[in-house]
């Protein structure tokens, strides 16, 4: 099936907001997304909501980190190895919506390559670490990465702490080595091990317009995490995967801009600030999860927790006063 | 294999060029009859050959890989562009199983197609498509790039109006010091790789890609690096086109103006 397509009225609409520096959902051209970050019963499942939750409006991101035991790769003897699958559910736009859209086209090639490069090619996780017999057994870990919506946009930018997230609250089980033996302990015996993570890249997309009134050589108009339509309309966008001590993990920008390089290096101290808010985030979630599983507090784990908070049934508003001043006496 | 340097202190890298030395390019334009337009590139040993169909009928039919846009995009204003990315089973070290459809293959298709919808007029082709397909017959680093400079020059051949030529070019960081125009082992051993492709007259990035990591201190001068070796790649194949079209033109009795 095909999206519905933005009509020129619409598209004409978007621009001419931006040119005054106003976006569709009232936010200013710098401002993200609110990102909601939460964690499964099982350990190294994250589900990451940007926009408001569970609309109309909203893209989710689920990812799964689970561990097997393979053969390292030739290349790589005393290496564990890290599989990144990203698949797009049918419900996450029409353009999915048959089996042939699954596969997700151009769309899902990029997301995939595009957390490849930030997670996997950065060596982000440390995977020497994942090694239990060298050229024979390491750990191989597999992390899914399902999008359940992508009507919002910054499907990319969730999509990296997701997986992120997955990957920092998983934990494999443990294994000790007494001279030629490797034993696995399963959970049951002993508590399972996390992953070791050097450093935390994070997507950022920027879309890019251009100025109607002026030339292409104008200074361009920026958007930070551009929704699904200002994708549709922009010019041209950069992602950026950096972490928070301002490494570039990865870097991709395509289409007709006139960049120059200031651009790319005001942007990149943008995307790290993102980096290290989504990092804390991780964090303060992960210390939270981890208090609640210690204390025993199973019923307050897992996303049918998290989902309840948001439930219609349970909406309590503090009573607020309203103001009448401005209302026009009639 | 251990005990060899990327970049000696003499500022000599493992094949002998300085820090700042693009590779040999080689190349040749109109090399098959029946595209209507072609071009074989070779860019140090990475050796690419680029074939150009169009602007013709568009067919939905596409080999396994191919990229092109998604329905939804209005083919009544502009030309829709098809490209392939294909890297033949014997241009890589170990023997490669898929030559197209694997993932990497489409992400290169990808951005081909995106670099390319940027840099041809494909507003004076409505309701048309062209393909591009591109094949890799040794890949010896800088693989992307010998594609788009392969591209150009066939897309030139091919009498397709374009707004520039689009020129790309590798560099990356070895201690502390920018390098541009990165083989195989640089680039698998080394450290990260920027590609940059530019359109050569304006300076127009069209396409950035950067992998590994690195400080965002050291972004700019290995940007600009690159941007220069854009540059001298655009006079060299400047150079090629014009020899090759006052060939043809003074087969045909035109005068060399």
């Amino acid at each position: 099936m095909r999206d519905v397509p933005l009509s020129n009225l619409e598209r004409q609409f978007l621009l001419d907001a931006l040119e005054e520096s106003k976006r569709l959902d009232g936010r200013s051209t710098p401002q993200r997304r609110p990102l909601e970050l939460h964690f499964g019963r099982v350990e190294g499942t994250a589900l990451v909501s940007v926009g408001e939750t569970q609309s109309d409006h909203a893209s989710l991101v689920y990812a799964q980190a689970s561990a097997s035991i393979a053969e390292p790769a030739v290349s790589r003897p005393i290496e564990g190895m890290l599989n990144i699958f990203v698949t797009y559910c049918g419900s996450a736009a029409a353009r999915f919506a048959d089996a042939a859209g699954t596969a997700g086209g151009d769309e899902a090639v990029e997301v995939t390559r595009l957390l490849e490069r930030c997670l996997k090619e950065s060596r982000c996780l440390d995977l020497e670490s994942l090694c239990i017999v060298a050229e024979e057994k390491v750990w191989q870990i597999r992390l899914d990465v399902n999008i359940l919506s992508a009507a919002a946009g910054g499907v990319a930018d969730a999509a990296s702490v997701a997986a992120l997230a997955a990957l920092a609250h998983f934990k494999r089980p443990e294994v000790t080595l007494q001279g030629d033996q490797v034993t696995i302990h399963p959970v049951s015996e002993r508590d399972p091990v996390a992953l070791a993570i050097h450093h935390y890249p994070v997507l950022s997309t920027f879309a890019f317009f251009n100025r109607q009134k002026s030339g292409s050589n104008a200074e361009k108009i920026v958007c930070v995490d551009p929704t699904w339509q200002e994708e549709q309309v922009m010019a041209g966008k950069i992602v950026f995967g950096v972490n928070p001590y301002r490494e570039i993990c990865t870097l991709h920008l395509a289409g007709q801009l006139l960049i120059d390089k200031s651009v790319v290096l005001r942007y990149a101290h943008v995307a790290s600030q993102h980096a290290k808010s989504v990092v804390d985030l991780i964090k303060n979630q992960l210390h939270e999860d981890t208090q609640k599983r210690l204390a025993g507090q199973t019923e307050e784990i897992g996303f049918a927790f998290a989902f309840k908070q948001n439930s219609i049934l349970q909406n309590v508003k503090p009573a607020e006063m309203v103001s009448t001043a401005n209302l026009e006496h009639v | 294999m251990a005990g060899y340097e990327l970049l000696s202190e003499q500022n000599l890298r493992l094949d002998g060029r300085k820090a700042d030395e693009l590779r040999r390019i080689q190349c040749k334009l109109g090399v098959f009859g029946q595209a209507d337009g072609s071009a074989y590139l070779e860019q140090g040993n990475t050796k690419v050959l680029a074939a150009v169909y169009g602007p013709h009928e568009i067919y939905r039919h596409g080999a396994g890989g191919a990229s092109r846009p998604t329905l939804t995009a209005t083919s009544n204003e502009q030309a829709v562009i098809n490209c392939q990315y294909s890297a033949a089973v014997f241009s890589s070290g170990e023997r490669k199983r898929r030559p197209r459809g694997d993932r990497k293959s489409q992400e290169m298709s990808m951005h081909l197609r995106q670099t390319f919808q940027a840099a041809i007029k494909t507003e004076l082709y409505p309701r048309s498509q062209i393909d591009i397909y591109v094949e890799i017959l040794q890949a010896d680093g800088g693989n992307y790039c010998a594609c788009v400079n392969a591209a150009t020059l066939a897309l030139i051949d091919a009498g397709i109006p374009m707004k520039d030529y689009v020129c790309a070019c590798t560099a990356s960081l070895m201690n502390d010091r920018p390098v541009v125009d990165i083989n195989n082992l640089e680039s698998t051993t080394g450290g990260p790789e920027l590609t940059v492709a530019v359109m050569a007259k304006s300076g127009e990035i069209v396409l950035l890609e950067m992998s590994q990591r690195f400080h965002v201190d050291h972004l700019e001068k290995v940007m600009d690096l690159a941007m220069e070796g854009c540059q001298n790649i655009y006079h060299i194949l400047d150079k090629e086109v014009r020899a090759h079209v006052s060939k043809r033109g003074s087969l045909l009795g035109w005068e060399a103006t």
